[in-house]
């Protein structure tokens, strides 16, 4: 019989401390009234889910050995995008596509990620599949935390924080082909203090390494004659300092994405179309390589179906314009943060 | 660990069938109705499998945990044709565990010794008591129906279902705890995913075996089988599987370790008549009979 460490009985004259047998003769004394837990009195924590109550489906409940006595525990990780050093080594392993998804406050782009990953949750997207991710729980957080409970529009949960981080989301497409995606996870107060003049390499140091740069412009403000002339010229001084000499390199991607387009009427939606074609022309002026998609992550209007993701996912995805034979690696650049090179790209 | 003794990581939420599962393998094995394994000697501690297999012949709906017992089921086997001797070891970690690592992000270093050391993996989930990650637009569409389509002006609650059947409901939104922890239970297939990942992907051997388990595989209704069931259920499960099936070899199993419903008195009197191995239910991917051992047997790369 094996010794029963972590129990006590109450009954006096019971020997079940001394070698197992309980007083009231019930084997391993299961189901005796006098017996407690000394971790249950240690620590008056509640007993494993499963104990004494049945379990769905009627399965006896798991046993389970307790692993809570004085057992160090081990970070996991995951509940949060990544830093940049950990992304080096992701995109050591994986190889990546570094996607620098540049909007203010309240553009959209944490709802564009999260929605995004929500896509596979139902199954293949656009020809593309769930093929990994260290960043599985921080995706489905940020997207579960937007599934709340109660009617009305969900809340996201914002990126708060100070560092630059990215999220990684790997996808094998129908025909086989692999991508290795690390896709920026900003706060819009950076992109703001580059608008407003601070140096690029200082607040956005990713933009340098970047493979592709996305610049958000939010359709509620687009939506408005009041607010939207001003939006259309924030995101060219962004653009204009996103590709200044030092910034994305030429020849890189550069999209000029429209979010929340579910909110802009369709006059709106033809003004726009018209500042839209101009910011690409003058990023392409800038030596990037424009385009211009329309996106609602998250529409409010029934079907709430996304628009224009698979879109995004498309430009996301689109083999590079020039071959890359690098690999990351970490060096600083300003502000210690991280500077990266590809050399090897296992997962294309 | 020597060379004959083979570990399994057995993974799974409180309530997903994996004392069960161990009770009934114990009963199969002594019972001599595992063709290709068989005892190798009565030598082993047998106190806690005698007791979690004692109450799968008692009908016993409700186990209480028996602190301080030796939870685990090691026996010494002899595996294949040629009685290859081996030492089967699965400990039966707590649900809570699992639970925990979902959602706080911790697992003791004893799990992570298993997590990173183990043969293969059996990695739980209940047939029906699951969440299935409703989205946000499947939400919003309910809302609409139910806005529109009730005359009592039925309340929107925010909960749904996906494309379950109705076994599916969101949790609620999440906060996020003093330390950072999201604290939130991720839907069933992204916990699946999630597992794979940290146990499979992230410190386990490559090639790895996975045995996936259905439990209470009777509540889940005739006509559809463990592959069917995960492919309309679970599709990032299916997505990561395919995406990964060159390194991550999977079996996917149906089992009903008690055969019905313990908690019922007519069905659980019912079913005490008959033989517990006799009235389990074990299906593979396809929905054809197997024994209990081919779920161990497959992780182990002997099946």
């Amino acid at each position: 019989m094996s010794t029963t460490p972590g129990l006590v009985c109450e009954q006096d004259g019971c020997p079940f401390a001394d070698n197992g047998r309980c007083l009231e003769g019930l084997p391993n004394g299961e189901g005796c009234p006098h017996l407690r837990s000394l971790a249950a009195d240690e620590d008056a924590a509640a007993a494993p889910p499963g104990n004494g109550e049945p379990q769905p489906g009627g399965e006896i409940a798991d046993a389970g050995v307790d692993t809570s006595e004085l057992d160090p525990t081990v970070e996991l990780g995951g509940e949060d995008s990544v830093t940049l050093a950990a992304g080096d080594a992701i995109a050591a392993r994986f190889g990546a596509t570094v996607v620098l998804i540049a909007g203010e406050h309240n553009a959209g782009k944490t709802t564009l990620l999260a929605e995004l990953y929500a896509q596979f949750l139902k199954g293949p997207f656009a020809s593309w599949s769930y093929a990994g991710s260290e960043c599985l729980i921080a995706l489905d957080r940020r997207y579960q935390g937007a599934r709340g409970v109660g009617p009305g529009p969900p809340e996201i949960e914002h990126t708060a924080d100070e560092e630059m981080r990215l999220i990684d989301l790997r996808l094998l497409s129908a025909s086989g082909r692999r991508v290795s995606l690390l896709l920026s996870d900003i706060k819009g107060e950076f992109v703001r203090q580059v608008i407003d003049g601070a140096p690029l390499r200082e607040e956005l140091p990713l933009a340098v390494r970047a493979d592709r740069t996305a610049v958000l412009i939010d359709g509620e403000k687009i939506a408005s004659m009041y607010t939207r002339q001003e939006a259309v010229t924030r995101a060219r001084v962004l653009i204009g300092a996103l590709t200044d000499p030092g910034g994305v390199p030429d020849g890189r991607p550069l999209a000029v994405i429209l979010a929340k387009k579910d909110k802009v009427d369709s006059e709106g939606l033809d003004w726009f179309t018209a500042e839209a074609d101009q910011l690409r022309a003058f990023a392409e002026e800038r030596g990037a390589r424009g385009t211009t998609v329309n996106t609602a992550a998250r529409p409010d209007n029934a079907p709430h179906r996304p628009e224009g993701l698979d879109d995004f996912l498309a430009w996301v995805v689109a083999p590079a314009p020039e071959a890359e034979t690098l690999v990351l690696t970490t060096a600083l650049l300003g502000r210690e943060r991280s500077f990266w090179r590809l050399h090897e790209r296992p997962y294309e | 660990m020597n060379d004959l003794e083979k570990q399994l990581l057995m993974a799974g939420l409180p309530g997903t069938g994996k004392t069960t599962f161990l009770a009934l393998l114990w009963l199969a094995i002594v019972g001599g109705r595992t063709p290709g394994v068989k005892l190798a000697d009565y030598q082993d501690d047998r106190t806690y499998l005698n007791g979690i297999g004692a109450r799968l012949q008692h009908c016993d709906p409700t186990l209480h945990t028996e602190l301080g017992e030796d939870r685990a089921l090691k026996l010494s086997l002899l595996v294949g044709e040629t009685d290859d001797p081996a030492v089967l070891d699965i400990p039966d970690l707590s649900g809570e565990t699992w639970r925990e690592a979902a959602t706080d992000r911790h697992w003791p270093s004893r799990v992570e010794a298993l997590a990173t050391g183990n043969k293969g993996l059996l990695l739980f989930m209940h047939g029906r008591e699951f969440d299935a990650g409703a989205t946000i637009g499947q939400v919003n569409e309910l809302t609409d129906i139910l806005s529109q389509g009730s005359d009592e002006g039925s309340e929107a609650t925010g909960h749904a279902t996906g494309d379950t059947g109705g076994h599916g409901q969101l949790p609620e939104g999440p906060p996020s705890d003093a330390n950072g922890k999201s604290g939130h239970i991720p839907p069933t297939q992204v916990a699946l995913v999630d597992a794979l990942q940290l146990i499979c992907e992230q410190r386990g051997l490559r090639p790895a075996r996975v045995s996936i388990v259905i439990s209470a595989w009777d509540l889940v209704g005739e006509g559809v089988t463990p592959r069917e069931f995960v492919a309309k259920n679970l599709p990032l499960l299916v997505q990561y599987l395919e995406a990964n099936e060159d390194w991550l070899e999977v079996q996917i199993f149906g089992l009903s370790a008690q055969g019905g419903d313990f908690e019922d008195a007519d069905s659980r009197e019912n079913l005490a008549k008959v033989d517990a191995v006799e009235r389990a239910i074990v299906q593979d991917r396809g929905g054809g009979d197997v024994g209990v051992h081919e779920i161990a047997l497959w992780a182990l790369g002997r099946s």
